[in-house]
This record gives C-alpha cells, structure tokens and sequence, in this order.
C-alpha cells in the first residue's frame, strides 16, 4: 500500500465531519475500495469524490448504505447504456446519414 | 430580480405541515439530484430552486419571514432592524437539507432573490447554513472542441484555467464525449483539504465527408458504372494522405473495402489505426446520346 494515494478514515472523518459509521457501512459493503493495516481503515484519496457523493445522496435523498449500493449499480448500467447508444447512433449514422 | 414562489418551487400549499414540505423536497429532490444526473445542467438548476426553497421553508424563523415579507421582499432589511431591536442579535443555526458540495455544486448556488431577503451565502453568510462537508475544493468542468484532424496525432495544447495556465497533452484518437480528469485543478479545498479536481469533456467536430464509428471511418464514395463493370483505379484521400484504390471488375454496388489501419488512432495506443472502410456508390450515366442507347440496347440483346 502506497501511502500517498490513502487516506486514514478517521483521518478523512475529522477532516469532512463524515460520520465514522456511515464510512464504515460503506466499507463493510465493499462499496469503496480500502486497506486495513494496524486494524485501521485507509481509503484511496482517489475515491475521495466518489464518497462524497454516496454521502450527498444519503444525507439529501436519506438513501442508506444498502441503497447507494443500488444506486450505484444502476447508474453504472445507465452510463454503460448510454455509451452503447453513443455507438449505436454513430453506427446508424453510417447507414442512414 | 424576481420574486419567487418557493412554495410552488415544492409544490406545496402555504399552509403545509413540516411534514408535508419534507416529503415533497424529498420527492423533488429525487428526480433532479445531479449526482442522479451528472450531465443534466436542468437537473442541477432545478435541484438548486428546490434547495433554495426548502432552506427557507424548512426553517420556521425564515419561513415566517418569507411569509411575511415575500412579496415585498425589498423591505426584509427593516424587518432584520425591527427584529433586532426586539430580541438583539440572534443567529439562527438551521442546518436545512444543503451542504457544501465538496464536488458538483459552487457555494453560491443561491438565487439573488435568497441573498436579499436572507443575506450573504456561504456557511459565513447570514443565511448560517451548516457546513457539514467541506474537505476537498470543488471540482471544475471545460469543454474543448478539437475538429477530427486535431486529434490524428497526440498534441500538447495549452488552456486557460481562470488567470492560470495549463499545458494539456491530448492523445490521438480520443471520443467525441470523452471526459478526461485532471487531479488538482479545480477549486481550493476547505479546512486544508485538497483542491478539486478538473473535468474537461472533448468534443470533436466532424466537418468531413468521413463517419466515425470508434475507431474506424466509414466513407461512401462515387464509382462511374464504366470503371465498375471494367475494373481500374481510384484515388481516396483519407486522413493521413492519398492512397489508390484498386477497383476490381463487376464492382456491384455497395460493395464495401477495407483499408487496413487507415481509420482513426487508436486511443492510447501509439502506432495502432483503427481501418477505413470504403463503400462504393455506382453511379449511372445521365442524359443518355442516342448512340449510347443504341449500343446499351446491343449489350442487353446479348443478356436476354
């Protein structure tokens, strides 16, 4: 594990005033990727952008851990849909333009 | 500026119950949260009214206020005056539904008409909304339009970033719709977090007779039925130059050629084309002579 690319959760929980529970449910979710060393959670700085926005979705919309797992899902299928019909156009373009 | 009617913003009667003023920013909130819509401006305009209208409706203090100062919003500074000299300075600490968007939203995202009757925005503002999330700065978004020529070979260009200046390498061969990210440019972080991130989308013009589909052209050129039925040569202009085109004998039409690795760059794959396809068009001669009629009618006589 490269230090510089983590960041300690409980680091990250004093810095945002993230709730450690609401990291935790995350984690034991595997819904973000993470390290465990000394019995301490680190999480890629990377994800950093991706957390913040399962917390917006669960402090605005009340989703819960289980339910950004859902969401998350869903709008990966709705970006790989989209991408597909990207292609399907560009492709329709060729017989039809 | 405009008045406006933070209770049709929710949907809601003047009279409504806490209660009733949560589930309809709730629903509201559902269908237009940008992270739900992550490429919809409307989405993001609306999710912010809808915000802006619960901060005020879900706040008994500014609740009143606005009821009774709506209209006549103008007048909300004597309000303030009045007020204080009745119960002295009091901040109100309402956390209300909005926070600091660390990503996708800026601090002042409020409506000029909030900021008149509630003061500055911002977690220092008068409106003293919570900041419950503020680590890393927000992230910023551009747009770069390179036409199909610019992005044939990896370039370096350099972008205007506010007053900063950055040199951006632009690989061969990226999408239409691509979004590339670049760590620690955009806003500054709070509390000594990081700085936001920037997000700059590619757009790329097609103004060419060639159509793109990944990383392969597909071009319609025009054949003369003499050189389809005979055979001969065409020369294509592709991208990356001329190149003659063998024409085989009884070319039918339609007929679809590959050139191999004539197509676009590959993506990060220096060296690798994707191909280009040439489909032919035959094309029959017009405004026939007399003599030519005679002679097609001599080749038909022999195919009956």
């Amino acid at each position: 594990m490269e230090k510089a690319n983590y960041i300690l959760v409980t680091q990250f929980c004093h810095q945002t005033h993230m709730d450690y529970t609401f990291l935790e449910a995350l984690i034991t979710r595997e819904l973000i990727a993470f390290e465990k060393e000394s019995n301490e959670y680190y999480i890629l700085m990377d994800e950093v952008g991706e957390i913040e926005k399962m917390h917006r979705l669960h402090k605005d919309l009340g989703v819960n851990a289980d339910g950004l797992g859902v969401v998350n899902e869903m709008l990966d299928r709705i970006s790989g849909m989209e991408k597909e019909i990207r292609y399907l156009r560009q492709k329709l373009d060729v017989y039809e333009g | 500026m405009d008045f406006i009617d933070y209770y049709k913003v929710l949907g809601v009667k003047k009279e409504a119950s806490e209660e009733e003023i949560k589930k309809s920013y709730r629903k509201l909130a559902r269908k237009y949260h940008p992270d739900l819509h992550p490429d919809d401006p409307v989405a993001h305009q609306k999710f912010q009214e809808i915000n802006e209208a619960n901060e005020v409706l879900s706040d008994q203090e500014k609740r009143k206020k606005y009821d009774a100062y709506g209209k006549d919003w103008k007048h909300a500074d004597a309000y303030d005056k009045a007020k204080a000299s009745q119960r002295g300075q009091r901040d109100f600490q309402q956390g209300g539904a909005y926070d600091s968007y660390g990503g996708n939203f800026d601090e002042s995202g409020f409506s000029d008409f909030f900021e008149s009757l509630f003061g500055g925005g911002g977690a220092q503002g008068g409106g003293g909304r919570r900041r419950t999330t503020a680590f890393k700065g927000p992230d910023y978004k551009a747009t770069l339009q390179l036409s199909l020529a610019d992005i044939l070979v990896t370039q370096k260009q350099t972008i205007n970033i506010g007053e900063k200046k950055l040199r951006l390498t632009i690989p061969a061969g990226v999408e239409d719709g691509q979004v590339i990210r670049i760590k620690s440019h955009g806003g500054d972080g709070s509390d000594g977090g990081p700085k936001g991130d920037l997000y700059i989308t590619f757009q790329v013009i097609n103004n060419t007779a060639f159509k793109r589909v990944k990383d392969d052209l597909f071009l319609n050129i025009k054949l003369d039925l003499y050189k389809a039925l005979l055979g001969g040569e065409e020369l294509i202009e592709t991208l990356s130059g001329k190149v003659k085109l063998k024409v085989e004998p009884e070319t039918p039409n339609g007929k679809k050629v590959k050139l191999k690795g004539k197509g676009m760059p590959i993506y990060k794959k220096e060296g690798e084309s994707g191909d280009l396809y040439i489909t032919h068009e035959i094309e029959l001669p017009q405004h026939l002579t007399e003599q030519e009629k005679e002679l097609l009618k001599q080749l038909a006589a022999l195919r009956p």
